[in-house]
Formats: C-alpha cells, structure tokens, sequence
C-alpha cells in the first residue's frame, strides 16, 4: 500500500506535535502533587508512546517507497 | 529563487487554496445572478475582479510545483457518460 | 472556450466542470464541518452535548470517506498521481476565470418588485 504525499506530510506534522506532547507530559508529571491528574499523565504517556511507535512505522514504510 | 521548485508541503497547499478560490469565484458570480440588493451584488462583483487575479498569480506559482505537467485543452477524460441521454 | 455564453461551443465540456465543481466544494465543506465539529467537541463539558458532537463528528467523518472515494471513483480527485490532479486543479482554474469573465447578467437582478408585500406597510410609506 503505498501512502499519498499529503498523507505522509500529515502524518509527519502530528508525530513531531505528538512528541513534544510526550515530552511535557513526562516532565510535568514529576511536577505534579494531584495523585488522580498524575494518574491521567501517565495514562497519556503510555498512549502517546504507542501511537509515536505506530506513526514511526507508518513514516518508515512512507520512506521506502 | 524565482525559478526554483517548490516544496512538497507548500505545492500541496497551493493545490487547496487555489482549488478553494475557483470555488469561490464561481460562487460569488453565479451568486450575482440571485441576490436581490445591489451593493451586495456589486460586492461579489468586486470579489470576482479580485479573485480572478489572486487566482492567476496563484496559478503562476503553483507551475513551480514539483509535480507539474503540461496542462491539457479539456479534461483528459471525460467523466460524465452522455450515452443514453436521449435528445427531443 | 471563448467568452461567449451562448456559444454552444462552450457547453461541451459543461457536465464534467460542473460536476467536478460541485463535488468539490461538496468535499470542501464535509472537511469544514468535521474541523468544527471537532473544535467544538474540544470546547464541551457537558456530557450530552459531547455524545451529541461525537455522533456528528463520525457522521461527518463517514461523509467525508464517501465524498472523497466517490471523486476518486469518477477520476475527479487524484490523490495518488499528483501530475493528473495538477492538471485538474489548473483547467478548472482556468475554466472558472472564464465563467468569471463572462457578462452573465447584463441587466439588473433586483427582483423585489415580483414578491407580494403587506399592503399596510405599503401604503404606509406613500
């Protein structure tokens, strides 16, 4: 399957947003007192991981074509 | 400079506006024909005056495109089956 | 195509520019209204409003997909091959400048006279 240019061009804009969402995230976590909104931080950086990876995988396949 | 390519994202977004204004410049024409007040008709007249040449100079940058090609008379297909249609 | 509108030389390719016109200014607001629908889910507290948002916001989502494989289908949208949809987007540029050329309407369009009016109102103002 191969992936349109828009597609991969948007696909890249959301990964490099996504990125630095993960990376607030992990520091204000260790900023944050409330035990519940940690809890809801945490949960977002586990999502966020795993949606990064799926959008690697999905940049990588984009590049060999 | 002047002659250069574009790049990917910016001839992608050329490809939206300028499909987004030719929908409006056929809009506010056709639209002429309807509205009753006639400074809101002189408005989209002036509207259509101006867009056609926003949309030209759109389109003479859009030719730097990287994925530019010789532009055909008609459409290069067409798409709507005629055949069928009965004429009285 | 010259700038005579009663040529019928102009009406050949007519269907397909009007079709392929209206379709994307049909795929250009199914796009509109997802984008808002969405910043108003992201503006809604309220449970009942957000199902409600939700439920449009896949709706339109659904629009969208059959908006835009129908264009591809009829070969009026080329995602994929980039020269034939560039071809495509300057010939109905240059079309459309065209019809905007055009002097569609030489005599006025004001109407007002061909509706009824409250006869009161009317003679008010006499």
């Amino acid at each position: 399957m191969n992936y349109a240019l828009h597609e991969v061009l948007e696909v890249h804009e959301m990964a490099v947003f996504k990125t630095t969402c993960l990376t607030k995230s992990k520091t204000m976590k260790a900023l944050v007192t409330d035990e519940r909104l940690q809890g809801i931080m945490q949960q977002d950086i586990d999502v966020s991981s795993r949606q990064l990876q799926e959008y690697a995988s999905i940049l990588s396949n984009a590049k060999q074509q | 400079m002047d002659n250069q390519k574009l790049a990917a994202h910016e001839s992608l977004d050329l490809h939206e506006v300028i499909n987004f204004k030719t929908l409006c410049v056929g809009k506010s024409k056709l639209m002429q024909g309807l509205v009753f007040d006639d400074d809101l008709r002189n408005l989209m007249k002036k509207d259509v005056e101006q867009s056609i040449q926003a949309l030209g100079q759109l389109q003479e940058v859009y030719k730097r495109a990287p994925f530019e090609a010789p532009v055909p008379e008609n459409r290069p297909t067409p798409t709507v089956n005629l055949k069928g249609v009965h004429m009285h | 195509m010259n700038n005579d509108y009663l040529d019928p030389i102009n009406s050949i390719h007519v269907p397909e520019l009007a079709d392929t016109t209206f379709a994307m200014d049909f795929l250009l607001r199914a796009k509109e209204g997802v984008r808002n629908i969405a910043v108003a889910l992201t503006e809604s507290a309220s449970p009942d409003v957000r199902a409600l948002l939700r439920d449009q916001l896949m709706q339109g989502i659904a629009m969208h997909q059959e908006i835009t494989e129908l264009m591809i289908n009829k070969k009026w949208f080329h995602p994929y091959e980039l020269s034939e949809q560039y071809k495509l987007d300057q010939l109905s540029a240059n079309n459309t400048v065209m019809i905007g050329k055009m002097n569609l309407f030489p005599v006025e369009t004001n109407r007002k006279g061909l509706f009824a009016q409250t006869p009161d109102e009317h003679s008010d103002k006499q």
